[in-house]
Order: structure tokens, then C-alpha cells, then sequence
């Protein structure tokens, strides 16, 4: 489904907008990124598009029509997964019996209803857990019956608003595997984080959000190549050769960041110009020079760069 | 033949089963169908039990409740005119009935501290008392059997010549009435018995066919409470929650339509009472059918779904309203008390309607039902002819009204749940709401006599100001945008107030006629004041937030709104009295501060009201 936001804003107090004047096209089958600090109308922004909300002024269009009154907001939602923000569970339910009650929601029924139940519990490894009651599951088993909750209905558009607030590492790897996969499916997502990392690699494109307006958009290669980020910062950690390394970087013209001592070790953060072969290249040097290297990692995502350039706001 | 449902009948049967299957389903989800119906089951069980015990019970208690049925004669009554001694008790039993077979075998005396002696005095006083009062003519034969009999068995407290001056004097106070059947029968009884009592041991009178019927009425009570308070608590409390936690918010973005929501919450709360209620309405059903009076189970049948409807919707508005700022625990707290009062209400003067009470079942629905109930199983036959034909006529307007009332409600719900901005119900449905909630409120009026039209035209307005201010509440325009950003359709909304008030004053001049309508222009402005500062009211409580200020404000206006009501009262019932012409601010008779303060509110309140709309809002219009 492509979606088409044209100058969505919305006011709750009639002085300040929550979101103002958005523009956003959206093309069908690829993952959206929304990404700005708490308070910056991501969660305002996503409800409208949801069809939850009304918005105060603008339109937007789904496969080119404008949804105006209530059936066809009703026709649309059939076809949209929406996990809002802070979405509650009833705690009293088991999780089979909290997506039987969705899907029936939804309009499934009988046998196919009952699998797709199974099916998503499998997909979220809930299959265990099924049983259980919501109020006893973790909160990272929480936030994933929510996100299974929200595919029951095989939508063509999934908004997810904050899915990873409550996953450990291994539940957000797996959050971004399964929306990679219901991408392939050509299910357009638009997924909102304050996380930038968790968006970096995942998403086709990125708009940034702050005071309700959005101040950049587009595919994330291009807005890194526009806003002159072509740069990875890694941190080095070495046993010795620190002479050699130095004289090397410079070499190199890598820029370092910072020193300090750790655990024996000397860890250098290190702005590398240029792509991953420039970093296997200076890696190979390093090496080849004597420089004892014990682990190389990045740290910081290009996005998070441009994100830092745009904005004072600190984001994780 | 029977017609095939139209596509349309089908589509919407369709709807509706969508609309209800996830709320019921969640309702009766894991084992919890099977714990209801199991509960169920006992509430049928307990009914027959309790039936049967209530019926056939020789306890004290049972027997007063069959007496508060009128099923039954008191004690007092049936040894009085059968001259026996009624025991309860085995032991007592045994020992009077010796007793009583030493007199009459051995012809032993009687213990002086015995039952059965009291009871022969007395015997001895009724017999004297009726010597003394003196037999009509045709009584004559029984006047004579009673003086042989007093003659052959003379008593033993008082002298036998002083005896029917002795008794006498008891009698003074006891009077009695040859012309009385039950008198005479007891005369009978004593001259037939030799004045020695019947010792009876107590058990209920009730036939088997009695029997049904109580079992009936225990059943049918069972079905009322559920109906009526389980179901508009299962409903209310659950949206409480819903709107509370916040859960309603993924359900919105589901394929349900907020009609649908509704339909659920309804479905599901209707429903659960209804699992619980099933047994309980078959012995009911039965019961009424093979021994009831089966013409008042249609009323009953008709009237039960209606105000349970209603009920529901109610709380559902209720739970919505409050559940904002309160946990659904605390809404249903405060849900089972309203709920519990109306029917204790309900009950009290259900079982004893009076000729002029009828019109209250307009008002409080379960009244209708508590008497539908009694008519049905144990009709105590305190209502005339004309009263019944009445209370029948009520209850169809009753079915009627409650039933728009509740479409209307649930119009309003489902735009709030909705959440845009708009009010809750359309002018139409306004006028509608206005319309029924008047002649409701009209059949509580028990005489429309011409001289009573001032006091009908009062109480009818008190009755429904409530609802009119509800009505008004449900036309101004909310949603999740702020107040300032809103404009007020205030003119509209106030037109549409003045035509309320208008239908109820055209509709009481017409029963009336207009020689009732009173020449008071004092009063005139007194009514019309608290009917402006009333709607005002309405609209600025839902219209623009309130703080604790604002809530103080509220009370004063509806604390001026009562004294200005009763002063319109006043002076239109004193019309036509000449000699008695209040001051236009009667404060000022009391004293001349007091009067002052009452001038400024009378300004000061409705300029308030339009300042504050005005500032809070977008505009006024």
C-alpha cells in the first residue's frame, strides 16, 4: 500500500502542533523509519495514519484515495496493523485467547482463525506461552503478542509505534528479521523509534521528526550522502603497537576521537572516512605493522551522525 | 408461510453477530461459560428450593412471607374463627392435645396457665360480648344454643352472676358484630367445640398449584435481578475498564466500526446475565404457564428486555463518562449501589402498588416489573378494574420510550467512542429523547384534573429537567480537540431547549385546557430564569473543563435554579388569590441584604454562564 501524507497537522490545544504540515510519501512494499525524541509527534503522526485519529488539517491517501468519512476509514483499517504507543494488554487473558479476540476483531473465524493464531504464536516464539496469562508474561513477551497482534489480519500496511521499547537484543535482531520479512511479503511498515540503531540497517527510508515538523526524508543513503556523512566511528582495542597504530591512522587520515585505558587494554574511538573496505584495509595494515588488535567494533550509525548534525537532542 | 429474511434483515443480522462474537467470546472465554452455566444452574435449583420452602415451610418465617403475599390467613385470624390453638412445635403439640383429651374423656379442669385455657376465655368473653351486644332476630337459634351452653358449662374465673358483667366490661373495647360471618362462624365454633379449643398443628395451607406459582415469582425475581443489575454492571463496568486502561484504543483500530463496539459491549453484558437467567426464566416461563395468570406474562415479557436495554446503555454512558477519571472497580461500586437502591425502590412499591402509584413504573422501570411479577404469580387485587387497564397503558409507553431511549444512548456512545469532534446525538434524536422523556415523566401524573394543572406542569418539569439536561449535554459538540478550539452552537442549542419546553407546556395546555394556564407574570419570569441558567448550565459543564471553582459555581446555580422553580411554583398556584402577592425577589420580605443578594445572582449567574462559554470556547453562535 503506498501511503501519501500531504501537510498532516494536528493541535490539541489550538496554539501548538503536535505535528505540522508533514509531507510524506511513503511507496509501497518498503519500511519507513520515523525517527525523533520523545514529545516530537511521531506517536500523533502514526495515529492519524492509522485512521485512529482525525487530523486537524491535511489529507492523506492510501493507494491514492483519500479516506473522508467513516466507512472508508472502517474499509481501510481491514487492511492496516496498528501497535500504538503504550498499548495496553488485558492482563486477565492468555495470550491465545487476546489474539482469538483480535482476529475476531479483524472478522476471522473458525479453523483460519485458530491458524493464524498458531502461526503468529510460532513466529514470535509465544508457542509456549500461549496459555499463559498476559499480566504473568514479560514485558519483552508482551511487546511481541502486541506486534503478533497486529498481523493477524495479513495487513498491507503494519504501523508499529515503538516495537522494540522492552526487547532485549535477541528480541529486537528477531523484531527486525520478522518486519525484513513481512517487507518481502510487500507490506509497506512504518516503524518509529527514538533508537536509532534500531532503524539504521532496517529501514529503506527515514523521516526525522522534531517539534512536529519533519526536518529531513528521503532514502537513508541519500540523506547520508546529502548531509556529508561518509564516515564510520569504530573503537579500537589493542594490547600494544600503540606508536605504530597512531602513525598508521594518520597515515590513513582517520581521525581519533578518543584515548583511554580499559581493562589493559588501550581503546582508541576512531572516525573512519569512506566504507567497510577502507576499515578492512586499515585493519589488514594494523595487523601487518605489529599493532596487537584484540577487537574492532562500531559504535555509532551513520544515521545517528546525520541525526546528531540536525539536532541538539541526545538520542540514546 | 413463513417470509425468508430480506438481504438487508440478513446484512444486519450479519453485522450483528460480527459485531458481538469477539465481546461474547471474551465474556465467556477458557471455562468460564462453563462456571455461568453452572451457576445458572443453582440460581434454577435455588428457585424451586426456595419455591418449595417459601410454599410448603411450616417455619415463622416462611408463614410471614406467605401472610405479606396475602397466600395466607394469619395465626391470629384462623384460631380466632375457628376457635383452635395453632402449635408449631411437636412437644407443645403432644402436650396440648393430652390435655385436651383429659377434658374431654375425664373431664379433668383445665390448668389455669394453660394455652388452652387462655383461649377459652376468651371464648368466654366473645360468647358474653355477644349476649351483651344482642342477637338480630334471625340469630336467635344461635343466641339460644349459646346461653344453654353457658349454662352447662358455667366459668370458673367469675362468679356465674357476675360473670356477663364481669366479661362485659372486657367487651367494652372489643365491640362485636353479629353481621359479621367470621364473628358467627366463631360463635359456631365455640357452641359446636363445648368451649373447649381444636389444637392444630401448623402447616401452610398452600396447594400445589400455590406452590408453582411462588416458584414462579422466586424464579422471575431471580431473572428481574439479573436482568436488571447484572447485566447494566457487567456492561458498565467493563467499558469503565476498557476507557480506564485504555484497551479500547487497538480495538478502535480494528475492522469493528464504534457501532459495532457498542453492540458488543451490550452483546456481552446481555448476555452473560442472559446465560445466568436461562433455567432460572424457564421455571418462570413454566410456572406461569400451567399456573399463572398467563394474560400479564406478555406485559412482563415485554417490558424486561426493554428496561434491561435501557439499564445497559445507562451504564455503559456511565462507565464511559466516569471511567476517564475512576477505576472500574470504584464505577462499579458505585454502579451496584445505584443499581441495588433502585430495585430495593422498585421492589418496595412493586409489591404493593396503589391506584395512585401506577405512573411510577414510568419512571422506574422495575417497579413495572416487580408488579408484572405479582400480577402474574400472586395478583393481591389492590388495583381497580380501570387501574390495571392503566398500569398495562403505562407499561406499553414504557416499552416504547425506553426503547428509543436506549437507541439514543447508543448513538451517543458510539460517537464518543468514536472520539471525533461532534456531539453526541443530532438534533433530531434530541427532540426525540426530549419528546418520550416528557410523556414519561407526564404518566407519573396520577389525576389530570383541571385544578391540578399547576402542581402536574411542576412535578412533570422537575422530573424531566434531568433528563433534558442530559439531552442538552449530549448536543454540545466534544472530542479529543481542546474547548478554545471549538465554536458553540449555543442559539441552536438553546431554540432547541425553548422548543422542549415548549411541547411539555402545549401538551399540558391541551389536557388542561388553556383556562388552567395561570395569569402570573412574576412566576412566568421566575420559570423562565431557571430554565435559561438550567440549559446554560448544561452547556457549560460539558462544553468547557471544570475545576473545583467551577463545580462550587455549578452547586450555587442549581441551588438558585431550585428556589427560583419553587417561587415560579408559588406564585403561579397564589394566582388567583387575590389577597397574596409575593415579591418579585422574595428574599427581600425575610431582609433587605438577603434580597440584594438574591437581585445580583439573578444577574450575575446567567451573564457567568454566557462569559464563560464565550472565553473558553472558539465563539459563540
Amino acid at each position: 500500500m503506498r501511503v501519501e501524507l500531504n501537510a498532516i497537522s494536528k493541535t490539541y490545544d489550538g496554539s501548538t502542533f503536535a505535528v505540522r504540515d508533514v509531507d510524506l510519501t511513503i511507496p509501497s512494499g518498503s519500511i519507513l523509519g520515523l525517527i525523533g525524541p520523545n514529545g516530537a509527534g511521531k506517536s500523533t503522526a502514526l495515529r492519524m495514519v492509522a485512521t485512529v485519529m482525525e487530523p486537524t488539517g491535511g489529507t492523506i491517501a492510501y493507494d491514492g484515495q483519500v479516506a473522508t468519512d467513516a466507512a472508508s476509514h472502517q474499509a481501510l483499517r481491514s487492511q492496516i496493523g496498528f501497535l500504538g504507543d503504550g498499548n495496553p494488554l488485558y492482563k486477565d487473558m492468555t495470550a491465545t485467547e487476546y489474539l482469538t479476540f483480535f482476529g475476531q476483531c479483524f472478522g476471522l473465524r473458525g479453523p483460519s482463525l485458530r491458524t493464524k493464531v498458531d502461526e503468529v504464536l510460532a513466529t514470535f516464539s509465544l508457542g509456549n506461552k500461549a496459555n499463559a496469562r498476559c499480566k504473568a508474561l514479560s514485558k519483552g513477551m508482551r511487546q511481541r503478542l502486541l506486534v503478533a497482534r497486529c498481523l493477524l489480519h495479513d495487513p498491507s500496511l503494519l504501523i508499529l509505534d515503538e516495537p522494540a521499547d522492552g526487547l532485549d537484543p535477541r528480541g529486537r535482531s528477531d523484531l527486525r528479521t520478522i518486519v525484513g520479512q513481512i517487507r518481502d511479503r510487500g507490506v509497506t511498515v512504518i516503524i518509529s523509534s527514538h533508537i536509532l540503531r534500531e532503524l539504521d540497517d532496517l529501514c529503506d527510508q527515514v523521516a526525522i521528526l522534531q517539534q512536529g515538523t519533519i526536518v529531513v526524508s528521503g532514502e537513508v543513503d541519500s540523506i547520508i550522502e546529502r548531509y556529508e556523512v561518509s564516515r564510520l566511528v569504530y573503537e579500537l582495542r589493542i594490547l600494544g603497537g600503540l606508536e605504530q597504530a597512531r602513525e598508521i591512522l594518520s597515515r590513513r587520515r582517520v581521525l581519533i576521537e578518543s584515548e583511554a585505558e580499559a581493562d589493559g587494554l588501550t581503546a582508541l574511538s576512531l572516525q573512519v572516512q569512506g566504507d567497510d573496505a577502507a576499515v578492512a584495509d586499515m585493519l589488514a595494515e594494523l595487523c601487518g605493522a605489529g599493532v596487537r588488535v584484540v577487537t574492532c567494533s562500531r559504535v555509532r550509525s551513520r544515521l545517528e551522525d546525520v541525526y546528531n548534525r540536525l539536532s541538539e537532542d541526545q538520542v540514546n | 408461510m413463513s417470509k425468508a429474511p430480506t438481504s438487508s434483515t440478513r446484512a444486519r443480522l450479519d453485522q450483528f453477530r460480527d459485531a458481538s462474537l469477539p465481546f461474547v467470546t471474551r465474556m465467556f472465554r477458557g471455562n468460564r461459560l462453563r462456571r455461568y452455566l453452572a451457576v445458572s444452574l443453582v440460581l434454577g435449583l435455588l428457585s424451586v428450593l426456595i419455591g418449595a420452602w417459601l410454599s410448603f415451610g411450616a417455619g415463622g418465617f416462611e408463614q410471614d412471607m406467605r401472610r405479606e403475599l396475602d397466600l395466607e390467613q394469619s395465626s391470629w385470624e384462623r384460631e380466632r374463627a375457628e376457635f383452635t390453638v395453632t402449635v408449631h412445635d411437636g412437644y407443645m403439640y403432644e402436650q396440648l392435645t393430652a390435655e385436651r383429651d383429659r377434658i374431654l374423656v375425664a373431664g379433668a379442669s383445665l390448668s389455669d396457665y394453660s394455652m388452652l385455657a387462655d383461649e377459652r376465655e376468651r371464648a368466654y368473653a366473645t360468647l358474653y360480648t355477644a349476649l351483651t351486644m344482642g342477637a338480630p332476630a334471625q340469630y336467635a337459634g344461635l343466641e339460644a344454643d349459646i346461653r344453654t351452653l353457658l349454662e352447662t358449662h358455667p366459668p370458673t374465673r367469675y362468679d356465674i352472676d357476675n360473670a356477663q358483667w364481669q366479661y362485659g366490661q372486657e367487651a367494652r373495647d372489643w365491640q362485636f358484630d353479629w353481621y359479621a360471618p367470621a364473628e358467627r362462624l366463631r360463635l359456631q365454633a365455640i357452641v359446636d367445640q363445648e368451649l373447649v379449643p381444636e389444637v392444630v398443628f401448623y402447616t401452610s395451607p398452600l396447594s400445589f398449584a400455590d406452590g408453582v406459582r411462588l416458584t414462579g415469582a422466586v424464579a422471575g425475581g431471580f431473572v428481574v435481578l439479573l436482568m436488571l443489575i447484572v447485566a447494566p454492571l457487567a456492561s458498565g463496568a467493563t467499558v469503565a475498564q476498557e476507557v480506564h486502561e485504555n484497551t479500547l484504543q487497538p480495538v478502535l483500530g480494528t475492522r469493528l466500526r464504534p457501532v459495532d463496539i457498542v453492540t458488543g459491549f451490550t452483546a456481552a453484558g446481555v448476555g452473560l446475565a442472559g446465560v445466568l437467567a436461562a433455567p432460572s426464566f424457564l421455571v418462570m416461563l413454566l410456572a406461569g404457564v400451567f399456573a399463572g395468570h398467563i394474560a400479564n406474562l406478555v406485559p412482563f415479557l415485554l417490558l424486561l428486555p426493554a428496561a434491561s436495554l435501557f439499564l445497559v446503555l445507562f451504564t455503559q454512558l456511565v462507565g464511559f463518562g466516569l471511567g476517564r477519571r475512576w477505576s472500574s472497580g470504584i464505577v462499579a461500586t458505585l454502579l451496584t449501589g445505584a443499581l441495588c437502591m433502585l430495585m430495593l425502590f422498585s421492589v418496595g412499591i412493586g409489591m404493593n402498588l396503589e391506584d395512585d402509584m401506577v405512573g411510577l413504573i414510568a419512571m422506574m422501570p422495575p417497579v413495572g416489573l416487580v408488579h408484572g411479577l405479582r400480577e402474574l404469580f400472586v395478583p393481591h387485587m389492590r388495583l381497580s378494574a380501570a387501574e390495571t387497564q392503566h398500569a398495562l397503558v403505562i407499561i406499553s409507553v414504557s416499552v416504547v420510550g425506553l426503547s428509543v431511549l436506549a437507541y439514543v444512548m447508543s448513538r451517543a456512545l458510539t460517537r464518543r467512542i468514536e472520539g471525533r469532534t461532534q456531539a453526541s446525538i443530532t438534533r433530531l434524536e434530541g427532540l426525540l429523547a426530549a419528546a418520550v422523556s416528557m410523556v414519561l415523566a407526564l404518566a407519573v401524573v396520577p389525576e389530570f384534573d383541571a385544578n391540578d394543572a399547576v402542581p402536574a406542569y411542576f412535578v412533570s418539569l422537575g422530573l424531566v429537567a434531568f433528563a433534558w439536561q442530559l439531552i442538552l449535554a449530549g448536543r454540545v459538540p466534544v472530542g479529543d480537540g481542546p474547548s478554545t478550539l471549538r465554536t458553540l452552537p449555543l442559539r441552536g442549542i438553546m431554540l432547541e431547549f425553548a422548543a422542549f419546553v415548549g411541547m411539555h407546556a402545549g401538551l399540558l395546555i391541551l389536557v388542561f385546557g388553556p383556562s388552567a394556564v395561570p395569569v402570573a407574570p412574576m412566576g412566568a419570569f421566575h420559570l423562565l430564569w431557571a430554565l435559561v441558567v438550567l440549559a446554560l448550565l448544561a452547556v457549560r459543564l460539558v462544553a468547557l473543563p471544570t475545576n473545583i471553582l467551577g463545580s462550587l459555581f455549578a452547586m450555587v446555580c442549581y441551588g438558585a435554579i431550585c428556589f427560583e422553580m419553587v417561587c415560579a411554583g408559588v406564585t403561579a398556584a397564589t394566582a388567583s388569590d387575590s389577597g397574596f402577592s409575593p415579591h418579585p425577589f422574595v428574599l427581600f420580605e425575610a431582609s433587605a441584604v438577603l434580597g440584594v443578594a438574591q437581585l445580583v445572582l439573578t444577574v450575575v449567574i446567567p451573564l457567568a454562564l454566557v462569559r464563560a462559554l464565550r472565553k473558553g470556547s472558539a465563539g459563540v453562535v
